[in-house]
């Protein structure tokens, strides 16, 4: 373990040597709280009640505070891994006396933290206090960043399948962008999980991808939420964690074969 | 003691043959018509403890198969491999903690980071303690003077400043066994010396076995005791480099290009040097690409009497003097009918 902090470290040093990434990304995403407000503004304009049990209010803050999850998720670990397959560079990773998966997650941990620090607290702040969202601030708050690393573990565990996906196909663009209107969709980043239709909104609560967005969010945001239903939502995220790093894992020893017999 | 056994060594991959043109790309979606390519054909060597070993060979020959191969990250088809007493593909990570690998194309380094922290990141992967990894930097630098060179970011680093990073940082955590994949290619000659000088003071102060593949025969006279040459996958000659020596080293190639470069002048200019120098047979004239090669046997004339003759009989615009590189020994080797 204490091998791998080492490259958190190495990451989030990284990360800061590109300032302007951040400034870029963050104004992207004042844009998009902008364009959320006056999308669902329009949405809501013909109405002063509440569309499927929400209020504007409600669903704005859902989707900007989504949002925001959104910047944290992005650590890139797919591209990068297609990335250094193509070029060969995988080779290196492979000659480190460390498990790839590892390597990789605690590589990408860094740059989730980075954006944290960086997009996800100036959005948050300007959420809570700009757009004057009432949070309910007390111990959901620090199960929220449980939940959030828990949400990291299984987007990272979706990345990874995804990254490993590019040993066989040579490229990327294709399943990744699949891959991430399917997650954004399905976990109810871009329209709020109450919105869907009945019976989808079930399948969808039985599946991994609302265990990155909706989970975070409802802990953070549901006032009705009892420790009974923190527990329990934290379990449902740590039983989707389990399986997708294993599910990586075992997909890892298939797909290293790629580069052990074929040479990458 | 030998550090790394490898007994009849097998690797065969599995290629697909690719058709011509769109038609052939759509084709080669369903096509199963596969060729096998042995890139790496039943090779064995023993390598002990703390030897410099250069091993050579053209492009394509299996050299970076066999290296693969060692450092764990391909597995064989058949046949043995131990380094270190570990079977490098079966215990990837055990072994890596044992060997080093510097490839002179790659960096192992972080792209925006100052080296001193690429270090420290390779300190913690590689568990390196305090003590180890102080008197490391202590040594490096009292060897090649680097430590004004760690706050600088890889990226702005010349490429023979980060290939020197790049050594150091393989050594860092005290390999046994340092693989070394062409460390000095697209070098200038003053750094490639103080690569040279590196590599062999690490060796001699650690005992660290090095193996070095490289095209630059500079590099493997001024390193490696013995030699391994490789050819389609077959070892075609493993001895001390001395032997090998003998059979260059009296060898020099010199190029003349001359203005006119129709056929026909040119003919006639390899017609007038090969004619000066006839009867000692010291010459093999030929043309390559734009220059008119001329390989000299120092043994039987001198390459300054030939260089002073094609100055003043032929109107020449550009000269330069090579050694033979190691295509031409290898193919010397084929034809002197030498294997092992």
């Amino acid at each position: 373990m204490k091998r791998y902090w080492g490259l958190s470290k190495g990451t989030i040093m990284e990360s800061a040597a590109y300032r302007g990434h951040y400034l870029f990304t963050f104004v992207g995403n004042v844009f998009y709280i902008i364009l959320v407000y006056f999308l669902w503004k329009s949405i809501y304009a013909n109405t002063t009640q509440q569309i499927n049990g929400m209020t504007f209010k409600e669903t704005f803050m859902y989707l900007t505070l989504a949002a925001s999850i959104y910047s944290l998720m992005q650590t890139w670990a797919d591209w990068d891994m297609s990335r250094s397959m193509l070029s060969g560079n995988v080779v290196l990773q492979f000659l480190k006396p460390t498990n790839y998966q590892a390597y990789k997650l605690f590589e990408n941990f860094g740059v989730m933290v980075s954006n944290f620090v960086v997009l996800f607290i100036p959005s948050f702040i300007l959420i809570v206090f700009v757009f004057n969202a009432n949070i309910n601030v007390g111990l959901n708050m620090a199960i929220f960043i449980i939940s959030i690393l828990l949400a990291y573990l299984i987007n990272f565990g979706f990345d990874f399948i995804v990254g490993l996906l590019s040993f066989y196909t040579e490229s990327i663009w294709g399943i990744s962008m699949t891959k991430e209107v399917i997650v954004l969709l399905f976990s109810g980043a871009v329209v709020p999980l109450p919105f869907f239709p009945e019976a989808m909104r079930k399948i969808l609560e039985l599946l991994p991808f609302q265990a990155i967005y909706n989970i975070p969010l409802q802990i953070l945001t549901n006032k009705s939420y009892t420790v009974v239903d923190f527990l329990t939502q934290i379990l449902i995220q740590l039983f989707w964690a389990a399986i997708l790093i294993i599910g990586g894992s075992l997909f890892l020893k298939k797909a290293s074969k790629i580069i052990t017999v074929n040479g990458g | 003691m030998s550090i790394i056994e490898i007994e009849n060594l097998e690797k065969t991959f599995k290629v697909l043959n690719r058709h011509e043109g769109l038609k052939g790309a759509v084709k080669d979606l369903f096509s199963h018509d596969y060729k096998y390519i042995k890139a790496v054909d039943k090779i064995s060597m023993k390598i002990n403890a703390g030897e410099i070993v250069g091993y050579l060979g053209p492009n394509g020959a299996g050299k970076s198969t066999t290296i693969k191969m060692m450092t764990g990250v391909l597995d064989p088809t058949s046949g043995h491999i131990k380094v270190n007493g570990n079977i490098p593909y079966k215990n990837r990570r055990i072994n890596a903690q044992n060997i080093g690998v510097v490839f002179g194309q790659r960096t192992q380094l972080w792209w925006s980071l100052p080296v001193i922290e690429s270090f420290k990141i390779l300190k913690m992967i590689y568990q390196i303690n305090d003590k180890t990894y102080k008197d490391n930097l202590e040594l490096f630098d009292s060897l090649v003077k680097v430590s004004s060179l760690y706050s600088k970011p890889v990226r702005q680093m010349s490429l023979g400043q980060r290939t020197l990073c790049d050594i150091l940082a393989a050594f860092l955590h005290d390999p046994k066994v340092i693989f070394l994949d062409e460390p000095t290619i697209g070098l200038d000659v003053s750094i490639k010396s103080k690569i040279r000088m590196l590599i062999k003071e690490l060796n001699a102060r650690k005992n660290t076995t090095v193996i070095l593949t490289t095209h630059d025969m500079g590099d493997v006279e001024a390193l490696c005791q013995r030699a391994v040459i490789i050819d389609k996958g077959k070892i075609i000659f493993d001895d001390q480099f001395e032997s090998l020596k003998s059979m260059f080293g009296s060898y020099r190639t010199l190029k003349v290009s001359v203005d006119d470069m129709s056929e026909k002048n040119i003919n006639d200019t390899i017609r007038i040097i090969e004619s000066a120098f006839n009867q000692t047979k010291a010459l093999t004239v030929n043309r390559s690409e734009d220059w008119i090669e001329i390989i000299v046997d120092q043994d039987k004339t001198a390459l300054t009497d030939v260089l002073s003759f094609v100055i003043n009989n032929i109107h020449v615009s550009d000269v330069k003097i090579e050694e033979v590189e190691a295509e031409s020994i290898i193919r010397k080797i084929y034809e002197g009918g030498r294997t092992v």
